[in-house]
This record gives structure tokens, sequence and C-alpha cells, in this order.
């Protein structure tokens, strides 16, 4: 399982089978209640006339890597607006990026604001993008007793599934026990905390 | 052969005995695997390309029959024979996403045509796993 900031994920390229660019990734677009990327926004390919940008919907990438996205052909794109209109009016509230929401604690303690999202692909027959964390900005509160590396960002893991609206997250208080710097084993603090969950308690 | 050996052979006609051109392209058709013609330079007029069913890939010389063997690529040989769609040099990406460099050299049976395998840096990719080769890169599937 790798972790990747979704901000890496723009400006991949987005390739056909056949070779051809189809464009790239302009922004990441999650399902509802942002527990996975549903969908890559798609750019600049050039396709489409006027710039018009497609929405490339994450059961159509066909391989995943470091140097593009891979599609097996553009049909896998559709214009965006036929996208967000087949997911409904509730998915594309969810389908929002929630960068700068407040992350708060069960109990009500404000730990900071979404910075970036951390999204995991998991290899296998189907894969699977699946949101383990963010990235925030520590409040103050978290500022006094949390070491403050790499520009004062941490990471924090979330549950399968949680509770967001445009301007909160909110995830269960044991989150705060797993709060990192660590991108690398960043995949082992999320199972740990998910099995302190236990799979049972879902927010 | 390598298609860097092979580039550069005078292509002789059979009939006239005369050199119609040197071979400066190989063009590959990535859904049959293999090379569908040659791209001839210092060839007089616009017939430039000669379908690999008409010639015969000699250790010292190309023969064919005679002019009227070479073609102007019209129609998906034409997309095949453009420049942008050499596999030469191009960037290679597998169907996971990843890059394994740039293609240094192709291996072809020099009777078939067939694509025997991919030179990308120290790695011989073969020719069955070869899947597309357009304009951004050549795509081969992931090992």
């Amino acid at each position: 399982m790798t972790v990747l900031r979704a901000s890496e994920l723009r400006k991949k390229p987005v390739v056909t089978f056949a070779g051809e660019s189809a464009g790239v990734v302009a922004d990441v677009l999650y399902a509802t209640g942002g527990g996975s990327v549903a969908a890559f926004a798609v750019g600049g390919g050039g396709l489409l006339s006027g710039g018009a940008h497609t929405a490339l919907p994450w059961d159509q990438v066909a391989g995943f890597g470091p140097a593009a996205v891979m599609i097996r052909s553009s049909d896998a794109l559709v214009p965006i607006g036929t996208y967000l209109g087949a997911v409904g009016d509730d998915a594309s509230a969810g389908a929002r990026d929630v960068t700068g929401s407040t992350v708060l604690t069960d109990t009500g303690e404000a730990l900071g604001q979404v910075t970036d999202i951390l999204v995991a692909l998991v290899p296998g027959a189907a894969l699977q993008a699946d949101v383990v964390g963010y990235e925030i900005a520590p409040s103050a509160s978290l500022g006094g007793d949390t070491p403050a590396p790499g520009g004062g960002r941490v990471l924090i893991p979330v549950p399968d599934t949680m509770s967001v609206s445009a301007q909160h997250l909110v995830v269960p208080a044991a989150a705060r026990g797993y709060l990192t710097d660590d991108l690398g084993t960043f995949d082992q603090t999320v199972t740990r905390f998910r099995a302190e969950l236990g799979g049972a308690h879902r927010c | 052969m390598l298609i860097s050996e092979g580039r550069g052979r005078k292509v002789i006609s059979t009939n006239s005995a005369e050199t119609l051109g040197i071979v400066d392209t190989f063009v590959i058709d990535p859904a049959l695997r293999r090379v569908v013609a040659v791209g001839l330079s210092k060839v007089h007029g616009r017939l430039t390309v000669l379908p690999w069913e008409r010639l015969t890939f000699g250790a010292d010389a190309v023969t064919t029959g005679g002019i009227t063997d070479l073609v102007v690529p019209d129609g998906q040989l034409a997309g095949l024979a453009d420049r942008h769609h050499s596999a030469l040099g191009h960037r290679v990406l597998d169907t996971a996403g990843r890059e394994l460099g740039t293609v240094r050299d192709v291996d072809i049976d020099p009777t078939s045509g067939a694509v025997i395998a991919l030179l990308i840096g120290d790695l011989a990719v073969p020719g069955s796993a070869l899947i597309g080769i357009g304009g951004y890169a050549v795509v081969v599937a992931a090992a």
C-alpha cells in the first residue's frame, strides 16, 4: 500500500494505451463522505476544443504509477458536467475538495485545518484509492505538545467512513494519539488506528 | 536484427538493379507487433514507403521488385509512419503508469518483421508486451 499526498496527483499526465496524451490531472474528486477518490478532473488534453475539462472516473483508471495515469482509450473520459450530473447534487457536495476544512474530534477539539489529503493506493484486481488521512496545519492547542517538523504540518489517520461537511471533518478522538509526521510509515499508522477502532465504531 | 543496423541500407530494384533509396525508418504497427513498412530517404518524388511484404531484407541490401512497389503512405499507414509515432528515442510507459526509460533500439525478425524486443537502457522488453506507440509514449504491458 502506497500513501500519497493528493497534491502530488495534480499535473500527472493521463496517457492512453495507444501512447497518446489525454491531458493532465487538474483536480481530485472524492466520493460522498470523502472516503475514496471517485474521479480525476482532467484538463489540457487538447482532445476537446476550448480546453473543456473532462472527468476520469476512478473505475476507468487502468494503471496508476509514478509517471502517469493510464487509461485504455480516451473513451474513459466523460465531460465533467455529465459526470457531476450523474453522481447527483448530493455527491457533488461530497466530491468537493476538503482542503481548508477544520478537523474536529467527536469530543469537540479542533485539531487543525486540512492542507492536503492522503490517499492510499491499494493494488489488486480492482485498484482502489482510499482516503486514509489528512495533512493538517495543527491548531494552537496541538502546537503546544506536538513536535512540528516539516513546516509544522502533521498527518492524521481517519476511519473508513466519516462525517464530512463543507466546514468540518469529524474524526474519533482516538485519532489524536496517532498524529505523525512520517508519510513513509503512514500505512502502518492507519492500520493500527483502524484496528483500534475495531471496525465496529463508524462515526 | 537491430533496426539501428538496418538503417542506411540501400534499397535495390531487382528489375532495374538501380538504387531506389536508403532505409531510413521502420514503421511498426503496435497492434500487429511487427514492422509493416520501411520509410526511405533519398527517393525521387513522393513515393517514400516500401511495404514490408514487398521487400526482402538481406544482409547487405534490401531488395524489391521495382519503383512501383513504393507507395505514398495513406490512411492507417500514414498515421503509423508519422514521425511522432516512431518508437526510437521515445519515452516508454508501462500499463501501470511507470516510466521504464527510452527506446534505444528495436530487435526485429528480418524475415517476418516481427518485433522481438524493445531495448530500453539495459532492459529488453519482449515484443509481445508492446501495446501502443503514440505521440506521448510507447506503452508496454506491466511486467
